[in-house]
């Protein structure tokens, strides 16, 4: 049995936001947890993210990875699917070795968890109220302006305190295959041994669990088990190997200070 | 059902004798009011949407007789549940009314329609959209706001 653990203390995040007349929805933004959140060794493996859609292009001299991890069941209207709507799909593609995953997972900064409906509803506010009828319509409109500024500051807040402190687990499996995973079975180089004789490089088990802080730190710690192959010959014996892994996330720098009142922050709640 | 019933029947009761002066009355005036009360229609607004999205109705003025109500008196209502129902108040045949809404969402609400009805004689409209079957969309951070006139029957 082989143990491999890796530690990564920090990852600093800088973030620069600027604001734009017309607000527009933004659907891509660099979060403080997700895919980048683990060490390298075991980035074609992780899922431990929770956005709907999480890419991962990561090139290298020795290491290169293309990675797609999806969570197709968010976009069920249904209420009743509880856990399942935090399941995630994993594709990946490191140095020709293919990766297929899934995951399952708990996350109880989801707008649907408990917790949400607890903060949700304890949410309180007066009503837009009709225009007096001694009031002028310029005093009407400066009213309106405030009152829906606070309602953006409302709905802000809101997801703010839905991320501060909360707590995200992923139980996943990932299944890895070596280049060729087919066809007939050859001995290449004539020492009686075949060398596409396992088409299966790995099989990975994992567990992680990560706590967001705030919209700025997080901590990530995660547990690999991990079955595998170093070639696909017919001579290699599966190892399995341990491994571990912690990661600090922290923003050390946000160029505007003023970030949640720009439109880009209303629209999309990420920094 | 029969509960449906009850509660429905318990609901427009809370409008009888609204008129009736409680100082100085006669049995005359009993009648003449409750005769009054049951010609009317009650008119009722129902916001129906997927469960489970919470959302947040921030406005609902009422237009009518040239007067502007908030009919949610001060305070927002918050909800999740996929149905809610507001009361928009008794009045006789022919009386124009204007509504005015705002709904903020906190999530994304794929489906959301508004249905108004009334009692006396009984009758329910899809307002929003107005093709029958078909339904809004409403992205999560948006405001939401429309506008119904109806006459009533």
């Amino acid at each position: 049995m082989k143990t491999s653990i890796q530690i990564i203390i920090l990852i600093f995040i800088a973030t620069e936001l600027k604001a734009q007349n017309e607000p527009t929805k933004g659907h891509i933004y660099n979060s403080i947890v997700g895919t980048n959140s683990e060490p390298i060794i075991y980035n074609s493996v992780n899922l431990n993210t929770y956005e709907l859609l999480t890419t991962n292009l990561q090139v290298s001299k020795e290491d290169n990875l293309q990675k797609i991890v999806f969570a197709p069941l968010k976009l069920v209207d249904a209420d009743n699917i509880g856990f399942l709507r935090e399941t995630r799909i994993n594709l990946a593609q490191n140095n020709g070795i293919s990766t297929f995953g899934v995951g399952f997972g708990y996350d109880n900064s989801s707008p649907f968890s408990k917790r949400a409906e607890e903060i949700f509803g304890s949410i309180a506010f007066p009503s837009l109220r009709p225009k007096s009828p001694d009031e002028n319509d310029l005093m009407y409109e400066i009213y309106k302006s405030t009152f829906y500024s606070m309602l953006d500051s409302i709905y802000a807040d809101t997801y703010v305190r839905l991320i501060q402190n909360s707590f995200k687990m992923t139980v996943a499996y990932n299944h890895s295959f070596f280049e060729i995973i087919g066809g007939d079975k050859m001995d290449f180089d004539n020492d009686s041994i075949i060398d596409n004789y396992y088409s299966t490089e790995s099989n990975n088990f994992s567990i992680g669990g990560t706590y967001v802080f705030s919209l700025l730190t997080a901590i990530n710690i995660s547990l690999h088990y991990n079955l595998k192959y170093s070639s696909p010959k017919q001579s290699e014996r599966k190892v399995d190997y341990i491994g571990g892994s912690f990661s600090f996330a922290q923003r050390i720098v946000v160029l505007n200070n003023q970030y949640r009142t720009t439109p880009d922050y209303l629209k999309s709640l990420f920094m | 059902m029969s509960f449906i019933l009850i509660t429905l029947k318990i609901k427009n009761m809370k409008h009888l004798f609204q008129n009736l002066n409680i100082k100085r009355f006669t049995s005359e005036d009993i009648k003449n009011i409750f005769e009054e009360d049951i010609n009317k229609s009650d008119v009722n607004l129902t916001f129906k949407w997927t469960p489970s999205r919470q959302i947040i109705f921030y406005k609902l003025h009422l237009n009518v007789s040239g007067q502007t109500i908030d009919l949610l008196n001060g305070s927002s209502v918050n909800t999740e549940i996929g149905t809610n129902t507001f009361n928009i108040g008794t009045y006789d045949d022919s009386v124009d009314l204007e509504i005015n809404y705002g709904i903020l969402a906190l999530v994304a609400v794929p489906r959301i329609i508004s249905l108004l009805s009334q009692t006396n004689p009984t009758a329910a409209y899809q307002v929003s959209p107005k093709d029958p079957g078909k339904t809004n969309k409403i992205e999560s951070g948006d405001k939401f706001e429309e506008s119904i006139k109806y006459k009533v029957q």
